[in-house]
């Protein structure tokens, strides 16, 4: 299981360096993610790109990706996007339950 | 042995030569001809500091050619120079452990002695190492040393230069990108609005200073009915403007075979999905009126909610479906509003609701009540949009738009005979 911590704006760079390690992780063959939005004060269009397009792969891989601690400003966003597809739970721990790991392998974005 | 005057002289010639020379390559072409000449040696390179890799990196060798060397600070004669920022003389380089005899093996060249100086800025910024090989008359020496350091503050001040023009220049090609970007934009948006009995229209683009990629059209359906499309495509610059060219190329392309706005949606949807990059997508909204059967049809793609003022009151035409050119495929959703004949409708991207003022906890965006309370049933659709770009100017305090806007406005009125 992989841990994506992004913290701060999620504009145009900030975006990119998320593509970066989200392709690394799937690279390296990780199929569960769970993306902690706890850290991002605003999501640009281009954040959003990045989060669905992991999503997508992930989902041609059958591989499963969990959004959690989403910011409510966030949450609002993916509802008007009609992004209702994006898993959101509450905590780390929950989505660790669901993926059957108490951990796992662990990488931060800062 | 040159006298004072003549090694002034040489400086001034030099500094002369130097500072003519913005290109980087040649000016590190100049660097060694001016050193090479003026120290006597037979060859030697310039090397410069990457500060993102910690690396000493050549582009140039006199004589055969090595396209890059690449060092890192600390290992060899030059890393160590640019390590302690001492320069160096080695007499016999081959009985020196730090001498690299490898570029030697690779050119045929045999060098005998060294002498490595640091080009620092100021008190310590290391910016490079300027190595010499093989004095053609005797052996380098203290007077060589001296003679360097002061060809280095010449050197250094050229290489400053150098690299200032150099980021000049990359401005003005993110400039020139920019530009083209809005150009390509501006081509695809409608030169006039449409006329329309029973409908009156207007349409405000403001591209902001780092090109969006909003793009709005009037459509002329095969009903005769009038389809108005605002889209918003993520990111920004010339890669945006490109997909808002395609989403204007498909969209006219579809319209032969139009039939509702939530199936154009699904259809072009399928279409930008196949020809943009994964992480590229737009919000969009499609309206279809019908004067004359007095209705309005919506698909809303995971864009911002339209605003309907009817009665003095707002009502918000929120999304039936998800962003365009995302998912390979994606179920739309319409809806169907039958008109009284006096209502307004605005359609508007986020750089309208987005544009914001000051940092941080203390930032604060313009935001969706400001934007209803805007409302005036007195103004006509080009009096309400100049006020709300006059509004979020002001709230903005003049500063230029972080994010395009974009906004199309309709009152509907007497009905068309």
């Amino acid at each position: 299981m992989a841990i994506l911590r992004p913290h701060g704006d999620l504009f145009l760079r900030e975006s990119e360096v998320f593509e970066e390690r989200a392709t690394g992780l799937l690279r390296a063959n990780f199929e569960s993610f769970v993306v902690n939005l706890s850290g991002v004060r605003y999501i640009g269009s281009s954040g959003i790109g990045a989060l669905i397009n992991l999503y997508n792969q992930l989902k041609r891989m059958d591989g499963r990706m969990i959004a959690t601690n989403v910011p409510e400003k966030v949450v609002s966003v993916l509802e008007m996007m009609g992004l209702t597809m994006i898993e959101i739970m509450d905590s780390e721990a929950e989505a660790f339950s669901v993926f059957g790991d108490g951990g796992g392998e662990v990488t931060g974005l800062v | 042995m040159k006298s004072d005057l003549e090694k002034l002289r040489a400086i001034i010639e030099a500094s002369k030569k130097l500072t003519s020379v913005l290109d980087l390559d040649e000016l590190l072409n100049v660097i060694l001809d001016v050193a090479l000449k003026e120290i006597e040696a037979e060859r030697g390179t310039v090397f410069l500091l990457d500060k993102t890799t910690g690396e000493l990196f050549s582009r140039i060798l006199r004589g055969d050619e090595i396209d890059e060397i690449r060092l890192p600070v600390g290992q060899g004669i030059s890393g160590c120079v640019a390590d302690t920022g001492k320069a160096l003389i080695i007499h016999d380089a081959y009985s020196d452990p730090r001498f690299n005899p490898e570029f030697d093996r690779l050119t045929g060249f045999r060098t005998r002695s060294v002498l490595c100086a640091p080009l620092v800025k100021g008190e310590d910024e290391i910016l490079g190492v300027l190595q010499l090989l093989n004095k053609k008359d005797g052996s380098f020496d203290e007077d060589d040393i001296e003679y360097l350091k002061a060809l280095a503050a010449h050197i250094v001040i050229a290489l400053e230069n150098a690299r200032a023009h150099l980021e000049r220049l990359e401005q003005e090609r993110t400039h020139k990108e920019l530009e083209l970007a809005a150009q390509i934009q501006q081509r695809f948006l409608p030169q006039d609005n449409p006329s329309i009995p029973g409908l009156e229209i207007a349409a405000r683009a403001v591209p902001s200073s780092d090109v969006g990629g909003d793009y709005y059209n009037f459509l002329e359906l095969p009903s005769g009915n009038l389809g108005i499309v605002l889209a918003d495509v993520s990111g920004h610059g010339i890669g945006a403007a490109m997909i808002t060219a395609a989403i204007h190329a498909y969209l006219h392309a579809l319209l032969s075979c139009y039939e509702s706005p939530a199936k154009l949606a699904g259809q072009l949807n399928e279409l930008l999905y196949q020809s943009t990059l994964p992480s590229k997508y737009a919000t969009m909204a499609l309206v279809e009126i019908s004067r004359s059967a007095n209705r309005l049809r919506y698909c809303n793609c995971g864009h911002n909610p339209l605003i309907l003022f009817r009665d003095g009151k707002a009502s918000t035409l929120k999304s039936n479906g998800t962003i365009v050119g995302m998912f390979p495929k994606a179920e739309y959703g319409e809806e169907e509003i039958k008109l009284a004949g006096d209502e307004r409708l605005l359609l508007y991207t986020d750089g309208v609701t987005e544009a914001a003022w000051g940092e941080g906890d203390g930032r604060e965006e313009f935001g969706f009540d400001r934007l209803v309370a805007l409302s005036d049933d007195h103004l006509d659709p080009a009096a309400w949009l100049d006020a709300i770009e006059r509004e979020v100017s002001a709230f903005t305090h003049g500063e230029p738009a972080e994010d395009d806007i974009t906004m199309v406005a309709v009152r509907f009125s007497e009905r068309a005979q």
